[in-house]
């Protein structure tokens, strides 16, 4: 037999018998981050490509939503801190070698960027609003004359924010799930996944369906295969990494992933969307959705499966 | 100066005096322990192998404590000792993620808190509370970096071990095996 | 490349026989794979004492026939009939898709109203909850499944439907034709 036990009880909240410290507000923090920079790096790669009257929503309409779940991330983020009152400490320094930190950062020059991006297009929206002040009017003027430099600076930021919701659990090297190298583009473009879902689903533009839709099944491929090397890349580690891999091969998330996730959040989809090319007519809120259901699962599922792995115990 | 800690497994007896001391010198909410004792069985009667080891934050070399910290709370102080400031530390829980050795708690009050290898009283010249309680004085505290601590004599003398090596983080709690 | 052959296939539905046949052959390999028949009305059932325990929990513990699904190990919609039920979802969606039948629609008699169709679609349906429940299983279930290995409740439920159905088909003809 082999057995290791704490002799003098140990029985510490949320750290024993298994660690969880982390609930359910850093999944959806991180969903909400990873589907803001997939909304974001679409707007600023298209605004880019100089093909704004195409692809509308991408570049106007999709970005309101951005500002609100940028904000509601941050608050999900702020609820999980254990000592709030001093959470203006992040701000008083940059650790590079701390992914939290970089995120802490990249969030405070994004979610303003974002809301500059949508206070441009707020006269489309609303024919009558006019800023109250004079300096107001002449920095929209200014924004607007420069939106092909913000846009380059949005998707960067985008970018970083996509893999930053990811490096940040990679980065925890004592969590064997959590502590490998793809993690980071996995949640990009899975986050890119979403944002294109979203636009998708919201626009009323044939072309920029068919656009993000072709985009979206390119992105769930890939997404596919990232899943696949991660789980292949842990079935080839330590007997730790090993353990890790098995909680999704038979272990205790075995059907939420590959039910929730993977089919129906991942190639199901895919198999609509290439019906959809190929003539079929499909609600295209049903493809949105389950893309976006399938996002979140898998975040909440993998927060909660790496707190349970670990090297010792 | 490296302050590190080697504890004689074939001395402890689970006594876990150890762990009241720590609480009762360091005001260790109840329900909490900074450091604990774990009995590893190995194997089956008449071949068992029994180890008692007394376990707490290994003031890793390599900490991914201070490296994944946001705010710069966890840090290093004189010795390679790791410490929480508490008025920087914002409770986000990114250090106790990353401990491989499930040595960090997030105290009731918000921040984070772990062994501080009695810092209040070994900058002053004393030993850590748990190794002066020590009935079987198994414990030995002192400079890795001095030749002649009770430290460097026990690793030079007595094969040893580290928990969880290959985590990487070159923990500075030497087991005596 | 959007539009391909403009041929109509809504109208276009399988042979009976051979869907029945079709539908024999995924039982016995249901039962072969999962070692358990098909099922539908399982999975309304552990909606059903979902949605109570999470309103009316201590109701749930009380009532002798729910407190039966309740357990701190499993929760009541981890079940196989759940997933085979959403996947029940995903294929006719898929067929409908394929066939051009993705139409939100209410079929009736054209001698009733929608309204009328859906009210007395609802009282079935509640007699036919309740009738599964007294009896474990619905034609999927109870009569498909049960039939299939020869139980002789299997046998006595499918009379049951389809007995009862021809009795009263003559009175509610005219919701149909």
């Amino acid at each position: 037999m082999k057995e290791e036990l704490f002799i003098s009880g140990r029985d510490i909240p949320n750290i024993d018998p298994f660690l969880h410290i982390w609930h359910w507000q850093i999944p959806i923090y991180l969903y909400l981050g990873g589907l803001a920079a997939g909304i974001l790096f679409f707007a600023g790669i298209f605004t880019i490509m100089g093909k704004e009257k195409d692809m509308k929503t991408t570049v106007k309409w999709a970005p309101f939503l951005v500002p609100g779940a940028l904000i509601i991330g941050l608050l999900m983020l702020f609820l999980d801190l254990k000592h709030q009152l001093f959470f203006w400490q992040l701000y008083t320094t940059i650790r590079l070698q701390s992914p939290m930190s970089w995120g802490a950062w990249v969030l405070m020059f994004i979610t303003p960027l974002s809301l500059i991006w949508v206070a441009t297009y707020l006269k489309e929206v609303f024919p009558q609003w006019s800023w109250k002040f004079h300096f107001l009017e002449k920095m929209e003027l200014l924004a607007v004359k420069n939106r092909k430099g913000m846009a380059w600076v949005m998707i960067t930021l985008a970018v970083i924010l996509g893999i930053y919701t990811g490096i940040l659990l990679s980065a925890f090297n004592a969590r064997p799930l959590w502590n490998n190298s793809i993690l980071g583009p996995l949640f990009l473009v899975s986050g890119l996944s979403t944002g294109a879902a979203v636009i998708m689903w919201m626009t009323k533009s044939h072309y920029e369906r068919k656009m993000m839709s072709r985009i979206d099944l390119v992105l769930i491929i890939v997404e596919l295969f990232f899943i696949t090397h991660m789980i292949m890349g842990m079935l080839a580690g330590s007997s730790v990494q090993i353990a890790a891999a098995d909680l999704f091969l038979g272990g205790q998330f075995t059907v939420s992933f590959w039910v929730f996730v993977i089919i129906l959040g991942l190639v199901f989809p895919a198999v609509l969307e290439i019906l959809e090319l190929a003539g079929y007519k499909i609600p295209v809120a049903i493809p949105a959705i389950l893309i976006l259901f399938g996002g979140l699962v898998f975040r909440f599922i993998m927060v909660e499966a790496g707190q349970i792995t670990r090297y010792l115990y | 100066m490296r302050y590190a800690m080697a504890i004689d497994t074939r001395k402890c007896v689970g006594c876990s005096d150890c762990v009241v001391a720590c609480q009762t010198e360091n005001h260790v909410p109840f329900g909490f322990c900074r450091d604990w004792v774990t009995e590893t069985v190995d194997g089956s009667y008449p071949n068992v192998e029994l180890e008692i080891r007394s376990e707490r934050c290994n003031h890793c070399e390599n900490a991914p404590c201070v490296r994944c910290c946001p705010t710069g709370a966890s840090h290093f102080v004189e010795g390679g000792i790791v410490l929480v400031t508490r008025n920087k530390c914002i409770g986000c829980g990114a250090c106790i993620q990353s401990c491989p050795y499930d040595s960090r708690y997030s105290h009731p009050d918000g921040y984070v808190d772990k062994c501080t290898f009695c810092n209040h009283i070994v900058s002053k010249g004393g030993k850590p509370a748990c190794v002066s309680v020590c009935p079987t004085k198994c414990m030995y505290f002192g400079n890795l970096d001095d030749p002649n601590s009770e430290v460097s004599n026990a690793l030079k003398n007595r094969k040893h071990k580290v928990l969880a090596p290959e985590a990487g983080t070159n923990p500075q709690i030497y087991y005596l095996i | 490349m959007s539009e391909k052959a403009k041929k109509d296939y809504s109208k276009t539905y399988l042979n009976p026989y051979f869907g029945g046949v079709l539908l024999g052959i995924i039982l016995i390999l249901t039962f072969y794979i999962t070692g358990r028949g098909l099922g539908a009305s399982g999975a309304a059932k552990s909606t059903v004492v979902t949605t109570i325990q999470s309103v009316a929990p201590k109701y749930a513990e009380k009532s002798h026939y729910v407190s039966q699904f309740i357990s701190d190990d499993n929760h009541p919609m981890n079940n196989w009939l759940v997933f085979e039920v959403i996947g029940v979802f995903a294929g006719a969606f898929l067929s409908g898709i394929l066939y051009g039948r993705l139409k939100p629609k209410v079929e009736h008699s054209p001698r009733i109203t929608s309204r009328k169709r859906l009210i007395v679609a609802l009282i079935g349906g509640m007699l036919f909850g309740f009738g599964s429940q007294i009896a474990r299983g619905c034609t999927s279930g109870a009569a498909l499944s049960g039939m299939a290995v020869m139980s002789l409740g299997g046998f006595i439920t499918m009379m049951g439907i389809f007995g009862s159905a021809y009795l009263f088909s003559w009175t509610f003809k005219k919701l149909w034709i």
